[in-house]
């Protein structure tokens, strides 16, 4: 699905990515973990087309086309859903306003036809029980006084209607209560197919009980440093994360 | 072509004032007898000038008549002072280190406003306060008015590359003064350089008092205007910053207090030339009796200067049926990646906020009191230095019980 | 969710160019340029006025004369040659229309190029329309049905002969001649527009709505609009306007007096789209407008723009809050781009007690446009208790436009609160990335976004005009992010 080789990227002058590898398959869910500073976010950012970071080497494939040669909404057209660490407010376009305009410029890209009102509407109904969002905050401002948690919900909700191919959901799990988590969690499961895939970016590895990792990666001074299965998370959520910088530095 | 007016109201003025004793060059005299000879006082044509009217300054008699100041008014007791007795340096004071003031000739500094040009040409004083180090000495100029006079200072205060230092301009005259002030300050404040200019003006109830400060900031520089007019017939406050160099922040604050007939009136330009500059403006007044407060504040954002932030706010308490509030906070702006933003707000004291203390026991007038303080407190938090600060609160305090 | 459906706005923005820029070939009667007092005779006497209207005009332009352009204004432009300007212009027509199909097959065309489908409109959404090109009003619709209720809608030149004592009672009572420049221009020279009165207790059923057009070149456009509504009336009223695309700067100078009495209630829209120049700012359409209303004892006037349009715009539609516990508003959005500039904001004059005013613009500056907010908020020294909220916001789409805000605000009552927010920024980074890694394009996101910045203000036009806006700030805002 996606193949990120020797990725390197500077944000003003500044070396962020030193050298990331990855490769993500259809149907399954990559934690991306590390220190703070790592470069966990970057990632996501750059993933999504942010165009503050400059990519000095390295090559990323997704779907059989150069990524980074295409624009931030090429890249969603093709699948690439990203989930904010902070979502944005935009005040006075209502959430269903925003969604169908997003949808049915997917839809024109790939030339189809844009979706009934009708068939939109009983999407929105369906799709917003996933995250047990209530049907008013479609109706309202995009994320406008949304609590963090429904902020959250909104972006899981907002996956859920333009169905990506991958999703990447940058520190989804910061500031939410045990309650929003799981929720959250639960539609990021009911989402997931033998087609599409995850990278799920976070701090702790609390998120990772209920989203069940394939791959667990350590993301360290720009590259990842080390690779395992769900059991690496639990260690280090015990020991932290300072046995891998050491270990880093010895090899 | 422009023609030469018959008699103009500077005429008028002028007839009743001393030239300067002070040795000015040809040039600038030139320039400014250039100024005023094509000037008259401004009217409400003028859009500065719109809502306020100078043309009591000619009913002034500036007759020398003694009226002490009853209370003492220094301000800070850790300051070097310079004491100023109706315009005039008063003699026999030991020198302060970066203080000047004799001069072979005046420095050249002009601007077209007819007040400065009227400012130069009768100069009583000129002074020039100089900060070399990081040390933030404090120098207080004390302006004693005890006589109804005509009184011109011409300041130059220089903080230069990395120094910080802070400069209080205290000016008292008696309740019942009748005098002309005109001050004229040019300040520079350097690369890296920090200076806080305090300026309390607590002059006689027929005392009309106009001040321009003109203000220069160099890169990576800090500086801080708080005005306080705390009484006066009419005080009017040209305040103009160009900040020329980047990473600089400006600070703008104000309080007033206005009862009687007293006209208020602060106008403040900040220029934003170029990019990465902060600045924050807070003017906040009650308003009785008969007095009138005008504000006007622009914001300016050339073009090219991004990255500015930009804040202003005017709040105004309306204690009196007669009194008169004319606000004008305004925005120019022509750069895109900026974050400016204005407010005004005019008004009278909660009601409900006024009840509810009275309902724990205080009388209207101490739970208005209490009120109007915590109101204009937010003006005095900005204010570092501490007996700035309880001076003012103390003149406010004493405003409300006279 | 409006009826608009994105596909629509995708088309239209297709459609770069300003779309009402063609000229209809129909004959046009003129009378010889420039201006003078035969000139003001001829007006008259071709319009068959009452002496009383004639002297008016003579009087107008004998003030107009002692007085000199407004220069105030945060805008440039080369003064119009007042001598070179036709000031009458009319679609050579021998007979009045006595209903729609008399009306020149050529003229309906243009109304449904205009989007004006009068057919349609009547069936649809019942409002009553009426067409001022070139100064002079071809058609009003649905006159019938208004008549039943005692409404009179029709153009001002009709109203002088069939309602002359209406006309004169209240013309030029909320702007006498001697207002402004412009004002007294227009009282001179005005050629015709809208007159409407709603009789007392009617709440009018229908949006009436005028539509200006500017076609013939070398003419200016003057008319005048005056409503009417009597105690406890209700009327909301639309008015849009479009030129044809000319090299020259072609002037525009209304003037529309409101007069809402005790607990009436005048709604006025406005959604200009006057031809704004070229790229280069060559041409387009000078607007120079007065507007102002009056209100009697809990009487409230609302007025709404959405300013997209003309080279130059100068135009603050007032309310004079008379009669206690009345209300004015202004909405406001305003969008300048290439080389237009916009000064324009509201005067709220709070005589009355407990009276309310309620400010909103917002100001949308792309290219090298200028955009400029100037109001007023003046309460008096008998409004007790009175109420102004005023938020002005300003978007910026380039580094080289420009936005400024100039708010006057004047109290002399302490009774009085008075509340003036303003912010200026630029189009949000993180809005328009969001956007985009959602699918959804640059342009579109821009789109969408200003049309959400909007929204308190196209909340309130009636949803054709709503819609029909939001189509304007798209193509207005066409490639706009530099």
């Amino acid at each position: 699905m996606i193949e990120i080789k020797n990725l390197h990227a500077n944000i003003e002058g500044k070396e962020i990515l030193k050298g990331l590898t990855l490769t993500v398959n259809a149907g399954e869910v990559h934690a991306i973990m590390g220190p703070n500073g790592a470069g966990k976010s970057t990632l996501a950012s750059i993933l999504a087309g942010r165009e503050e970071y400059e990519i000095t080497e390295g090559e990323v494939t997704f779907e059989g086309a150069d990524l980074l040669d295409l624009s931030t909404e090429e890249r969603a057209h093709l699948g690439l859903f990203l989930a904010f660490q902070y979502p944005v407010e935009i005040p006075g376009v209502s959430n269903v306003n925003f969604l169908r305009t997003a949808i049915n410029e997917t839809r024109e890209a790939k030339g189809e036809d844009p979706i009934s009102a009708k068939e939109f509407m009983a999407m929105v109904r369906e799709k917003s029980k996933i995250v047990e969002l209530d049907s008013k905050l479609a109706s309202r401002s995009v994320n406008e006084g949304f609590s963090g948690g429904e902020k959250k919900r909104n972006e899981i909700f907002q996956m859920a209607m333009l169905n990506p191919k991958l999703a990447v959901l940058d520190e989804t799990d910061s500031g939410l209560d045990i309650d929003a988590l799981r929720i959250v969690a639960n539609g990021v499961n009911t989402l997931k197919s033998a087609d599409n895939a995850s990278i799920v970016i976070t701090h702790y590895q609390r998120l990772l009980d209920y989203i069940v990792p394939d791959f667990v990666h350590v993301l360290h001074d720009g590259k990842i440093v080390k690779t395992g299965n769900k059991d690496l998370a639990l260690e280090l959520e015990e020991k932290g994360y300072d046995w891998i910088k050491e270990e880093t530095q010895v090899g | 072509m422009e023609e030469v007016l018959t008699q103009t109201k500077f005429d008028i003025l002028r007839t009743g004032l001393r030239p300067t004793a002070l040795n000015i060059s040809d040039a600038l005299k030139e320039k400014a007898n250039n100024v005023l000879n094509y000037s008259d006082f401004p009217t409400r044509k003028n859009e500065a000038w719109k809502y306020t009217n100078v043309n009591g300054l000619n009913k002034l008699v500036f007759d020398g008549k003694n009226i002490p100041i009853s209370e003492p008014f220094t301000i800070a007791n850790r300051s070097k002072k310079i004491h100023i007795t109706n315009g005039q340096v008063s003699e026999g004071q030991s020198a302060i280190p970066g203080v000047k003031t004799s001069w072979d000739v005046l420095p050249e500094f002009f601007t077209d406003d007819p007040f400065d040009a009227l400012n130069a040409l009768y100069c009583t004083s000129a002074i020039q306060v100089e900060f070399d180090d990081s040390e933030n000495e404090t120098i207080e100029l004390i302006f004693e008015n005890t006589a109804n006079s005509a009184i011109f200072p011409r300041l130059f205060i220089q903080c230069n590359k990395g120094a910080k230092g802070t400069v209080i301009l205290n000016f008292q005259g008696a309740e019942q003064n009748a005098s002309f002030i005109n001050v004229s300050t040019y300040v520079n404040v350097g690369e890296n350089a920090n200076l806080s200019i305090h300026k309390i003006q607590k002059n006689g109830a027929d005392t009309f008092d106009l001040q321009r400060e003109y203000v220069d900031q160099a890169a990576n520089s800090t500086f801080t205007m708080n005005t306080f007019p705390l009484s006066g017939r009419l005080t009017r406050n040209d305040l103009k910053i160009n900040v020329n160099g980047n990473n600089c922040e400006t600070f703008m604050n104000g309080a007033y207090t206005l009862k009687g007939k007293s006209h208020c009136d602060n106008h403040t330009t900040v220029d934003h030339k170029v990019a990465h500059c902060y600045s924050k403006e807070l003017y906040k007044g009650v308003i009785d009796d008969r007095a009138t407060n005008v504000f006007n504040g622009k914001v300016f954002v050339r073009k090219d200067a991004q990255k500015i932030n930009a804040f202003q706010s005017n709040a105004n308490i309306l204690l009196s049926d007669t009194g008169t509030v004319n606000s004008k906070p305004e925005l120019e702006i022509y750069a895109d990646d900026v974050k400016c933003s204005h407010g005004s707000t005019t008004g009278q004291l909660d009601d409900e906020a006024v009840f509810y203390l009275r309902s724990r026991g205080l009388s209207e007038k101490a739970a208005k009191e209490l009120l109007v303080k915590a109101f204009l407190g937010e003006v005095l938090e900005e204010v570092e230095n501490e007996e700035v600060k309880s001076y003012v609160e103390a003149q406010i305090e004493k405003h409300f019980s006279a | 969710m409006g009826q608009y459906t994105e596909n629509e706005l995708a088309k239209d923005l297709e459609n770069q160019d300003y779309k009402f820029g063609f000229v209809t070939d129909v004959e046009t009667e003129t009378i010889p340029v420039g201006l003078n007092e035969d000139i003001i005779r001829l007006i008259s006497s071709k319009k068959e006025e009452p002496a009383w209207l004639l002297d008016y005009r003579l009087n107008a332009y004998k003030t107009w004369l002692t007085m000199s352009e407004p220069d105030w204004a945060h805008v440039r432009y080369k003064k119009p040659e007042f001598q070179k300007i036709t000031y009458y212009a009319a679609p050579k027509q021998t007979k009045k229309y006595e209903s729609w199909d008399d009306v020149d097959p050529e003229m309906k065309e243009t109304m449904a190029k205009l989007g004006i489908s009068l057919e349609e409109q009547k069936r649809l959404t019942g409002v009553a329309v009426d067409f001022v090109m070139d100064s002079v009003s071809v058609a009003t619709s649905f006159k019938s049905k208004l008549k039943e209720l005692g409404i009179i809608f029709c153009s001002f030149s009709e109203a002088v002969q069939e309602y002359p004592e209406l006309v004169r009672e209240h013309m030029g009572t909320i702007i006498p001649h001697t207002d402004n420049f412009y004002a007294a221009l227009n009282a001179a020279v005005f050629t015709d527009g809208s007159f409407c009165y709603i009789p007392k207790g009617v709440r009018c059923p229908m949006e009436l709505s005028t539509y200006f057009r500017i076609n013939a070149g070398g003419t200016g456009q003057f008319e005048r609009t005056l409503v009417v509504a009597d105690e406890g009336a209700y009327v909301s009223y639309l008015e849009g306007c479009t030129a044809p695309q000319r090299d020259e700067n072609q002037l525009h100078a209304a003037v529309v007096e409101l007069k809402a009495l005790k607990d009436a209630e005048i709604k006025y829209s406005t959604v200009q789209n006057w031809y704004p120049g070229d790229k280069n700012g060559v041409g387009g359409v000078f607007n120079f407008v007065t507007k102002r209303g009056l209100c009697e004892t809990n009487a409230k006037i609302s007025w709404t723009q959405v300013e997209t349009g003309s080279a130059v715009t100068w135009k603050y539609p007032s309310c004079i809050l008379k009669g206690d516990h009345s209300v004015g508003e202004f909405y406001s959005v305003a969008v300048t781009n290439n080389h237009q500039q916009a000064d324009t904001g509201t005067k709220m004059i709070h005589l009355g007690k407990h009276t309310k005013s309620t400010i909103i613009s917002k100001g949308i500056s792309a290219g090298d446009s200028q955009n400029s907010y100037r109001g007023l908020v003046q309460i008096h020294k008998n409004a007790h208790k009175s109420r102004n909220f005023s938020q002005c916001d300003s978007l910026l789409m380039t580094d080289h436009c420009g936005a400024h805000t100039f708010p006057y605000i004047e109290c002399k009552n302490p009774s009085a609160q008075i509340e003036h927010e303003a912010t200026t920024s630029k189009i949000g980074e993180d809005q328009l990335f969001y956007c985009k890694q959602r699918g959804i394009s640059e342009e579109k996101a821009i789109s969408l976004i200003v049309n959400g910045y909007c929204k308190e203000v196209l909340n309130q036009l009636p949803m054709e005009f709503a819609v029909e806006a939001q189509k304007l700030l798209a193509i207005s805002l066409e490639g706009s992010v530099g």
